[in-house]
């Protein structure tokens, strides 16, 4: 027997998170079906780089049916998803993927508005994806927290928080933009991963990379429509859920593969890799107003548990034993 | 796209018909005064974050919703003046020759616009419902954002406008045959013996689809037939696209709601992007130049200089083409402009007007070949190359383009004069016209606005798509200097702006429909499968490659085309181990002859919209735009075989 699931995603196979799905975790779960002995396969139908939905559609596109699942950016649904972002309201910390997926599984268990936003919008959450930590491409060197002054840098939704405090000022753009819009002086310098960096080309517009690590982020998840799955039986459930659950492990796999070849690849292009110290981090973290609390009264106000959040985030960082910049929650 | 229309009634409307009129008037003129101001707010925007450090919070994301409201404002009286694009081939002949057969053929397509446009309310109200409960905003909160209902409710006035219009002309129609028919509308034996074919087909087609177990994929390559019969026919061009798109989706699917969705969604966010939001700013820059004059005097000197040459001004819009691709990203802003600057002129001065349009229409692509461009830009995000190396390899493609055109247009002029113009104007080796001095003082105006353009883009002022803002208030500048500026002119260009962007987004996103359509077929992945099954070589899997993007370009437009086949293609092609900044260039010359082919045109339906003349119908683009689509393709195969031209200047 066959179900075919339509399964959206908004970026092209070349980046990870859609790679990986593609690749590795919807072929493992047809392998277990058939290993299993169940008497079932998926037909998936692969529609990535915004054949069905663009960037801000893919998320409706899952809860109308349009696709049976979806590959979502949590990043472009700031209404739908509000409680999602709360990475990117505590930069900083040191954790890696692997750290933070453990730590949103966690969050899930205590802080179930998270999963619930995606049942009001008719759609099951399986896993959420996290990519690489963010750093700086710039066409000037950042040698210290001074650097940034005056510079414009461009800046996507609520990464733009993290330069708040900074004396940059923001100019609001997309990934795909950095490239030209770098290059003909728009802005200097936009804050991106490395292999992104890659993808998107920023780095040959802006040739100084600074480490900043800003921290990795739970920024994809895998989502079915709530419908869809319903069809899809009990033994399924178990295995594409148990098969997603190496999601991460197979993005940072990926990644890790490529991030040394592109970094190469930089390098001879004449990027020069430098590392921002811990001190003039420091100094950029307590220049920024408390982003996060900002951010949870705001959520608190609505009725969502923002303030919670907030706390639990940094406890788990704390129990964890993870490096952090600034205590968010005080 | 036609003004056939024809049934115009007598009698004076009723009260209520006029009250709907000032309402649809009111829409427009919202519409109108909206694109204004997003061209003033992207001026302040650049001029704040330039001089002060500061930009205006909020503008992108004003620029990216702007395109839905003019769109939804315009739209209605789009339809009302018979705007909608639409292929007159049989539907103008009949309307002429068999009168009531073709007001009922014209009021059957009426009633399908009238379809459309209730899917698309009924299906928008749950989406607006939602938004509406939830509070949803667009933007970021506390950054700018503002509430999403408005624009859902928008979305909800605009088809309920639509379906009305339509429903006006589908009233009239039925009126025209009541008269033509005497009291039973449905007695003329032709109409009658037409209707039951139409419902013996649409039946036919039904049963087959229901009783043989035809394939999703096979439901698409079907649905393929049918918008080419249905665009022949004289349906307009995105109901056609839409409603294709539905009856398919809902043939896979088995489910309405879906279908329906997908129109909703498609209609009301698919728009949602910066770059479709600068659309009628280009399309205002070149009704501007040509208000101003500025067009004209362009045309003078360009006549002068090139006087001695048999087809001269054909050759110099050309020229004038490649210049201005510097400083557009989109082909369709090339055609606005020189629809409006180049076409009048080359009329004026005894030309064709199908080799006109065509000359227009065939240089209109160079504004994507030559950096900046739109698609190349796409492209470089889907394979994952390098966006400055394809610029850089795009520049030498595009003069040997435009050196082909040329050499074309000299090619006519010589062989097949009477083609391309009157006597007086091939021939006529005139004395120069003016004079050195005045040559130039005609000519500083254009060089100031390329030069504003040009060195804003490159000097990092702005970016190539706030470079359509810039452009405009630009032109709107020089056009004040030269006392071209009162306010009817104004509001003429702004009103006519809006109802060409009004046609071609309704067409851009009808394709985008028909395209999310193709894919949950599963088309694409069965490509995949068959590419990696089959064997092919590498000039097999090329061939093929290029036979299916221009094939696809007959009825998808380029961005869709990439969007389907880049992702496909680049893995099946990377093994041979080609240049992919080779490969990109040869997709955007095949992707982008596509803009010139019938159905679905683009290129052509800007020229033909923005010109609005009775002596030049769709079809005359189509032709006269056929040659250069030929060079087109001459031009790719040169650059198949040499791919040192587009390399060369990159490693
Ligand atoms: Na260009
Ligand atoms: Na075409």
């Amino acid at each position: 027997k066959e179900i075919e699931v339509t399964v959206i995603a908004a970026p092209p196979p070349a980046v990870t998170f859609v790679g990986t799905f593609k690749d590795r975790v919807s072929v493992k779960i047809n392998e277990r079906l058939k290993a299993e002995g169940h008497n079932l396969q998926i037909k998936w139908n692969h529609a990535y780089s915004q054949t069905i939905a663009k960037f801000p559609e893919v998320f409706e596109a899952v809860e109308e049916g349009i696709g049976g699942a979806g590959l979502i950016l949590k990043n472009f649904e700031p209404s739908n998803l509000p409680l999602e972002a709360y990475s990117v309201y505590m930069p900083f910390f040191d954790a890696t993927r692997s750290q933070l997926d453990l730590i949103d599984r966690s969050l899930r268990k205590k802080i179930p508005e998270l999963n619930q936003a995606y049942a009001k919008h008719n759609q099951v959450f399986i896993v959420s994806g996290v990519n690489d930590s963010m750093h700086l491409f710039s066409k000037f060197p950042v040698k210290k927290f001074e650097d940034l002054k005056g510079r414009k840098l461009g800046s996507s939704g609520s990464f733009g928080q993290w330069l708040r405090g900074t004396g940059a000022i923001s100019v609001n753009s997309s990934m795909n933009q950095s490239y030209t819009n770098i290059k003909n002086g728009v802005y200097e310098g936009y804050p991106i991963g490395q292999i992104l960096a890659f993808v998107y080309k920023t780095w040959s517009a802006a040739k100084n990379f600074t480490e900043i690590n800003f921290g990795v982020s739970n920024v994809s998840a895998i989502t079915f429509n709530t419908n869809t799955w319903k069809s899809l039986p009990s033994y399924a459930h178990k295995i594409i859920r148990e098969e997603a659950d190496h999601w991460v492990k197979y993005q940072n796999a990926a990644d890790d593969k490529k991030r040394g070849k592109f970094i190469g690849i930089m390098k001879k292009g004449g990027v020069k890799f430098t590392k921002l110290s811990d001190s003039e981090k420091d100094k950029w973290a307590k220049a920024m107003p408390n982003i996060a609390k900002e951010w949870a009264q705001m959520l608190d106000k609505k009725g969502q548990p923002g303030t919670k959040l907030v706390n639990a985030f940094m406890g788990e960082l704390r129990s964890r034993n993870i490096k952090f910049t600034r205590d968010w929650d005080k | 796209m036609t003004e056939n229309s024809v049934m115009k009634t007598e009698t004076s409307p009723s009260l209520i018909s006029k009250i709907f009129d000032g309402l649809v008037s009111a829409f427009n003129a919202g519409g109108s005064a909206w694109i204004f101001c997003i061209m003033l707010l992207l001026g302040a925007d650049v001029l704040g974050r330039f001089l002060f450090n500061s930009p205006i919070d909020g503008v992108p994301l004003l620029v990216e919703l702007s395109i839905l409201m003019i769109v939804f404002l315009q739209l209605p009286a789009a339809i009302r003046s018979g705007r909608l694009t639409r292929s007159d081939i049989l539907l103008a002949r009949l309307l002429d020759q068999q009168r009531s057969l073709g007001v009922f053929l014209h009021s059957l397509y009426d009633a399908l616009g009238i379809f459309l446009m209730v899917v698309v309310f009924y299906y928008t109200v749950p989406s607006f419902e939602k938004v509406w409960r939830r509070n949803t905003y667009e933007g970021l909160e506390g950054d700018f954002s503002l509430p999403s209902w408005p624009f859902k409710l928008l979305i909800l006035v605009g088809a309920a406008f639509c379906c009305v219009q339509f429903g006006r002309s589908l009233w009239s129609g039925l009126r025209e045959l009541r008269v033509l028919h005497g009291a039973n509308a449905f007695e003329g034996g032709k109409i009658t013996r037409v209707a039951i074919g139409v419902a013996l087909f649409a039946a036919i087609v039904f049963g087959l689809g229901r009783l043989t177990d035809i394939s999703d994929a096979g439901i698409g390559v079907v649905s393929i037939i049918f918008v080419l019969i249905f665009v022949y026919v004289g349906v307009h061009v995105g109901v056609a696209l839409s409603l294709i798109s539905f009856v398919c989706v809902l043939a896979v699917r088995d489910n309405l709601d879906i279908a329906g969705h997908l129109l909703a969604l498609s209609i009301g966010e698919s728009m949602q992007e910066y770059e479709f939001g600068v659309i009628p700013l280009f399309v205002l820059m070149g009704l501007l130049v040509s208000v101003s004059g500025i067009g004209r005097d362009t045309y003078d000197v360009a006549n002068h200089i090139f006087r001695k040459f048999k087809g001269g001004l054909g050759t110099a819009t050309v020229g004038a083409n490649a210049v201005f691709a510097a400083v557009t990203g989109t082909s369709i802003a090339s055609a606005s402009v020189f629809t409006k600057v180049a076409v009048p002129e080359m009329l004026r001065l005894g030309y064709r007007p199908r080799f006109s349009v065509g000359v227009v229409a065939g240089s209109s692509v160079l504004g994507m070949l030559i950096p900046p461009s739109l698609l190349l830009i796409i492209f470089g995000i889907l394979a994952e190359v390098s966006i400055g190396d394809l610029f850089i390899a795009g520049i030498i493609p595009g003069l040997v383009l435009t050196l082909a055109y040329c050499v074309l247009i000299w090619f006519l002029a010589n062989r097949f004069p009477d083609k391309v113009g009157s006597a007086e104007a091939l021939n006529n080796k005139r004395e120069a016209m003016m004079s050195g001095l005045e040559a130039a003082q005609k000519s500083l105006p254009i060089i100031l606005l390329i030069g504003l353009v040009l060195g804003g883009i490159y000097g990092g002022v702005f970016t190539a798509t706030e470079a359509g803002g810039i452009g405009a208030l630009g032109a709107l500048i020089l056009t004040w200097f030269k006392g071209a500026l009162t306010r009817e002119s104004l509001w003429q260009a702004l009103s006519e702006t809006g109802h060409v962007t009004a046609a071609i987004c309704f067409l851009l996103v009808s394709a985008h429909i028909y395209s999310r359509m193709i894919a949950i077929t599963g088309i694409p992945n069965i490509m995949e499968a068959y590419i990696e099954a089959s064997g092919l070589g590498l000039a097999g899997l090329l061939a093929i490659y290029i036979i299916a993007i221009v094939l696809m370009g007959t009825i998808l437009d380029a961005g869709s085309i990439m969007l389907i086949t880049v992702p496909l293609a680049v893995p099946a092609l990377q093994p041979f181990g080609i240049d992919l900044v080779w490969f990109g260039i040869i997709t955007i010359i095949a992707v982008e002859i596509g803009l010139l082919t019938p159905p679905l045109g683009l290129a052509c339906f800007v020229i033909h919209n923005n010109l609005q003349d009775d002596r030049i119908k769709i079809e005359d683009v189509f032709w006269g735009a056929l040659p250069f689509a030929i060079t087109m393709l001459i031009v790719l195969l040169i650059v198949v075989a040499f791919p040192d031209l587009a390399t060369f200047l990159v490693y």
